[in-house]
C-alpha cells in the first residue's frame, strides 16, 4: 500500500480527507433511505482530494470500508478526482455558485470522473448524495 | 367545498409543420396573453404558480402548453417510427401555431433554458409578432458540461438520470419542497424526450453572431439568468446581451435553472417588475408624454 505521511499533506488537504474519512460510514449508513436508494450498487471506487486517494467499498448502498491510500494492484470501477479547493468548496453550506456540483466542477475543470461511467451514472444521485456527506446537515 | 385553484387545463389540435398534435394547455386571467414555455425534458406544470398569482392574472390571460411529446400533449401519430429530435424551425414553429390557435393578438412570450434560447431566435426572426420576449436561462450558445447520450440507454434509468443531472441545476438553497417538485417532472418524461430537446440546445441551435435583427425598441427583450445556473452561466447571459443593443439583463441571486418552480416567491420579486413595466408599454400615453 502506498503510505502516505500526515505530515506531507498541506493542511487544507489534512483537514478535508479527517472530515471524509470521518463522516462517509457514519453519515451514509445511517441514512436509511439513503442506502435504500443505492441498493443495486456494489462497487469499489476511488475518491481522490487533492493528491490523497480513498479506497470506498459500496455494498448493496452501504459503505462498507472507507480507506486511505490504493492497495497495490486493487481493481476499481470509477474514480471522482477533485482538486483540494473544489472539495472545501464544494462542501460549504451552502456551496457557492459554481462549486455547488460535482458537475459544475467538472465542467469548470476542478474535478474529473473517470473510469466505467455506467454504475456511476445508473446510480447519480444516490452518488451524488454519497460524495456531498461531508456537507453535513447541507443541501442535497 | 375544497378551494379550487385558477388554472383550467384544455386540449386542442394544431397542425404543426404539416402534423396534427393534440396539445395540452393550461390557463388563467385576462388581459394581455402571456405565453409561458417551459424547459427540455418537462412539462407547463412548472408555471403553476405564475398561473395562480392573482396580481398577474388580473392583468396578465397567462397560458402555458405541453410541447408535443410532452406533458399531457400526445407525441404525433406514427413517432414509434423515428427518434425524436427537436429542431429550431420545428420549436418555433410550434410556438407560432400555438399563439395563432389561440388568437393571440401580439403575445409576450417568456421562455426558460430552450425555450430561452428559442426567444432569442422569435425576436430575430418573428419579433413583431410579440409584445415583448422575456428569456429566462438564456444564450446563444453555451459549452455542454455532459454526454446527453446518457439521458436514453437501456441500462441507465431514464426519469432518474435525467433528475439527478438537474438536481445541480437548482440553486443550492431553494425550498426542498420546490427542488423536489421540479425534479419530478424530469423523472417523469418519455423515453428520449429530454435528449431529443437537447439536440435542439446541443446541434441545431448556435445562435452566435446569427442575432443582429433584433430590434429591442419594436419588441423589449428581457434576459434573466440565475447565479446558479452552470448550463447557462451569468456570464454566457451577459455576452449574449452584450450582443443585443437594448436588452435588459437581471442575474437572479440565489437562483438556479428553474426559476419559476424552484423558487417562486423569489422570482415573483424579479418577474413582477418587468411585466409591470410590460404592461405599462400598452397603455396610452398621457397628454404631453411620448408613447
Amino acid at each position: 500500500m502506498r503510505e502516505i505521511s500526515p505530515g506531507s499533506l498541506l493542511p487544507l488537504e489534512r483537514e478535508l480527507c479527517e472530515r471524509f474519512e470521518q463522516c462517509l460510514l457514519g453519515t451514509v449508513n445511517s441514512d436509511e433511505h439513503l442506502v435504500w436508494r443505492g441498493r443495486y450498487l456494489t462497487a469499489n471506487i476511488v475518491v481522490q482530494i487533492g493528491a490523497t486517494s480513498f479506497l470506498v467499498r459500496i455494498e448493496e448502498g452501504k459503505i462498507k470500508e472507507c480507506q486511505k491510500g490504493l492497495p497495490l494492484l486493487c481493481s476499481t470501477v470509477f474514480a471522482v478526482k477533485g482538486t483540494t479547493k473544489a472539495w472545501a468548496a464544494f462542501w460549504e453550506n451552502p456551496p457557492k455558485p459554481k462549486w455547488h456540483d460535482i458537475f459544475a466542477l467538472t465542467k469548470f475543470g476542478e474535478m474529473s470522473i473517470e473510469g466505467n461511467l455506467q454504475p456511476f451514472m445508473a446510480n447519480l444521485q444516490y452518488m451524488k448524495d454519497v460524495l456531498a456527506a461531508p456537507r453535513k446537515g447541507g443541501v442535497k | 367545498m375544497t378551494k379550487l385553484e385558477p388554472i383550467v387545463g384544455r386540449y386542442t389540435t394544431i397542425q404543426i409543420m404539416g402534423n396534427d398534435c393534440r396539445v395540452y394547455f393550461e390557463e388563467a386571467g385576462q388581459g394581455i396573453p402571456l405565453v409561458c414555455g417551459h424547459t427540455a425534458g418537462a412539462d407547463s406544470r412548472q408555471f403553476r404558480h405564475l398561473l395562480c398569482d392573482e396580481e398577474i392574472t388580473k392583468h396578465f390571460r397567462v397560458l402555458t402548453f405541453d410541447m408535443p411529446w410532452h406533458g399531457k400533449s400526445t407525441p404525433p401519430v406514427g413517432y414509434n417510427r423515428y427518434e425524436y429530435k427537436l429542431t429550431t424551425q420545428l420549436y418555433v414553429e410550434t410556438i407560432r401555431a400555438f399563439c395563432r390557435a389561440l388568437e393571440l393578438d401580439r403575445p409576450v412570450f417568456m421562455g426558460c433554458s430552450i425555450g430561452g434560447r428559442i426567444t432569442l431566435e422569435l425576436a430575430n426572426s418573428h419579433g413583431a409578432e410579440f409584445r415583448a420576449l422575456i428569456g429566462l436561462e438564456a444564450a446563444d450558445h453555451q459549452q455542454p458540461w455532459y454526454d446527453t447520450s446518457w439521458l436514453h440507454r437501456p441500462d441507465v434509468h431514464g426519469g432518474e438520470v435525467c433528475a439527478a443531472l438537474c438536481s445541480g441545476l437548482v440553486g443550492a438553497t431553494s425550498p426542498e419542497e420546490y427542488r423536489h417538485e421540479t425534479l419530478w417532472m424530469y423523472m417523469q418524461g418519455g423515453p428520449g424526450v429530454f435528449k431529443g430537446d437537447l439536440y435542439f440546445y446541443r446541434v441545431d441551435s448556435d445562435l452566435r453572431g446569427k442575432l443582429g435583427n433584433i430590434d429591442t425598441a419594436r419588441t423589449p427583450l428581457y434576459l434573466l439568468t440565475g447565479e446558479y445556473d452552470l448550463s447557462c452561466t451569468p456570464e454566457d447571459t451577459m455576452r449574449t446581451a452584450s450582443t443585443i443593443p437594448g436588452a435588459k439583463v437581471t442575474i437572479m441571486k440565489d437562483m438556479g435553472h428553474f426559476p419559476m418552480s424552484e423558487n417562486p416567491k423569489r422570482f415573483r420579486g424579479y418577474i413582477f417588475p418587468m411585466l409591470e413595466e410590460i404592461r405599462q408599454l400598452g397603455r396610452p400615453a398621457a397628454k404631453g408624454q411620448k408613447a
